[in-house]
């Protein structure tokens, strides 16, 4: 059985896809048979972030609507074994998925992956409710400032009430909160909330803390994960947050700004 | 002996009261006549129920003998005696009718409570998850309890007490359908709006000494008020 894992946040913008990617591309340099899947229906963008926009043929909802097979749609990522990607369909609204058919999606792929990255559409509305309505966990993406937290905090109210988990009173969905977009040093300037602020308000353990940092947008726009780039803070603190997901016990980086030498500190920088 | 042959049973009995403010003879002797004319049937062979409590009996001297015989003449049947408990009961006694003070059948005690159990006291609905933004929890006709924080953008209302163990960021209604009594206690008040019986305050007014501190809520005069806690 996979375990089916749903990345969530709200609010947009604050890098549920980039987390999707990453996170999905971990799992599988980990050796875990992974797929992700796109819910963004009509407005398609993991496959631009995989890095596999040229070989979209089928979608999400032609499988859905039986026009297609999970082979024919799934895409295989190019660097990374056991790593597949299913696309949103961009012609289409989020009217086309229907409860039946996503959950006949994945339990088919439960059957041969390991995990499923659920890549949520922003807002609470029907798309959000199925990305997360069969996860078993949930990445609730969230970036240190007022209003996002509040969206996040939003969705961890829906998880608790319109999952699966909780209408059918199970085992409550494990939550997770990853901080992206961190910058130490504004936060030390008062114009950031801060990890314990953002732990404090959100109650849920936290799996990662993401710096903000430019490599995140150069790997977006050349189609490749940013965990492929262990050299910068955020490929790191993707990587990090990958093994917390696999149970590993990993120490807290890139919570602090860094020192200035002197000679920056000299001229103002 | 059958157990079914004696049975005690609690019962309501619609009665007539006679209350008396001041007690003159004559003057009740004409009271009941012109009653008893106005309608004989209605009142005839009632029972009925004398009430003292409302008489200083320090001041005035009643035959109490004579008082019956009045109401036995025109047709009513007095029961028993109603007065003050504290008050000294013996020459009512020796009237031979009973006699309900407070303790039996006074303001404070329930209708047809003899008969009935108590009720069990309703218990407050208590909440161990935080309260997350955009949900809404209503404790209907009891005492709310959150052991967790109360997200910005959520609502918790009780038509009793709010008790809040964590933080109250959102918004907290005590008292909703009119218990001016109710009040509201967080761990620490960061809240949107607070509101008791209707009577309510915004943040604007609410970020003054007790703001991020342990606070309770209550009305006093009409007014909401903010105390430490």
């Amino acid at each position: 059985m996979a375990k089916i894992i749903v990345v969530t946040s709200g609010k947009g913008g604050v890098g549920k896809t980039t987390t999707s990617a990453a996170i999905g591309t971990g799992l599988a340099l980990a050796g875990n048979k992974t797929v992700i899947i796109d819910f963004d229906v009509g407005l398609r963008n993991l496959d631009l972030i995989m890095g596999c926009e040229r070989r979209v043929v089928y979608d999400f909802v032609n499988v859905i609507n039986n026009e297609a097979n999970l082979n024919q749609t799934l895409i295989k990522d190019k660097r990374v074994e056991n790593l597949f990607v299913m696309p949103a369909s961009q012609t289409r609204d989020k009217d086309a998925l229907t409860m039946e058919g996503v959950e006949k999606v994945l339990e088919e792929l439960s059957e041969t992956f390991e995990f499923i990255i659920c890549d949520s559409p922003a807002g609470i509305e029907k798309g959000a409710q199925m990305a997360l309505y069969f996860a078993d966990e949930a990445i609730v993406v969230t970036n240190p400032e007022v209003s996002s937290v509040r969206d996040s905090d939003r969705i961890l109210g829906i998880l608790q009430s319109k999952s699966k988990r909780a209408e059918q009173g199970g085992e409550a969905v494990k939550e997770h909160l990853l901080l992206t977009r961190y910058n130490p040093a504004r936060v030390e300037e008062g114009e950031m909330l801060s990890v314990s602020d953002v732990e404090d308000i959100l109650a849920i353990p936290l799996l990662g803390v993401i710096p903000e940092s430019e490599a995140v947008l150069k790997a977006s726009n050349q189609g490749e994960p940013v965990i492929h780039n262990q050299d910068t803070d955020a490929g790191k603190a993707y990587s990090d947050a990958v093994k917390r997901l696999l149970g590993e016990e990993v120490a807290f980086r890139f919570l602090n700004a860094p020192k200035k030498g002197i000679l920056k500190r000299l001229i103002g920088a | 002996m059958n157990n079914n042959d004696f049975q005690l049973k609690g019962s309501v009995i619609t009665t007539f009261i006679l209350e008396f403010s001041d007690y003159h003879a004559t003057e009740f002797e004409q009271f009941l006549t012109s009653k008893v004319q106005s309608a004989p049937d209605f009142f005839s062979h009632s029972p009925v129920i004398i009430n003292l409590e409302k008489l200083d009996l320090n001041m005035i001297r009643v035959d109490y003998l004579e008082l019956i015989s009045i109401c036995r003449r025109h047709g009513l049947q007095p029961v028993a005696f109603k007065q003050s408990p504290n008050l000294d009961s013996s020459d009512v006694e020796t009237t031979g009718l009973a006699i309900l003070n407070q303790r039996t059948c006074g303001k404070n005690q329930r209708p047809g409570a003899a008969s009935e159990k108590p009720a069990p006291a309703r218990t407050a609905q208590i909440i161990t998850k935080p309260v997350r933004s955009g949900q809404q929890v209503y404790a209907e006709g009891r005492d709310l309890i959150i052991t967790g924080s109360v997200s910005g953008g959520a609502e918790v209302l009780a038509d009793g007490n709010i008790h809040i163990y964590g933080t109250l960021r959102g918004r907290a209604l005590a008292g909703v359908s009119g218990n001016l009594d109710a009040r509201i206690f967080c761990s620490s008040n960061e809240a949107e709006l607070v509101s008791i019986g209707g009577h309510f305050l915004l943040s604007d007014s609410l970020e003054t000494q007790t703001w991020k501190h342990p606070a309770q809520f209550y009305l006093q005069d009409e007014t909401l008020h903010v105390s430490p806690l």
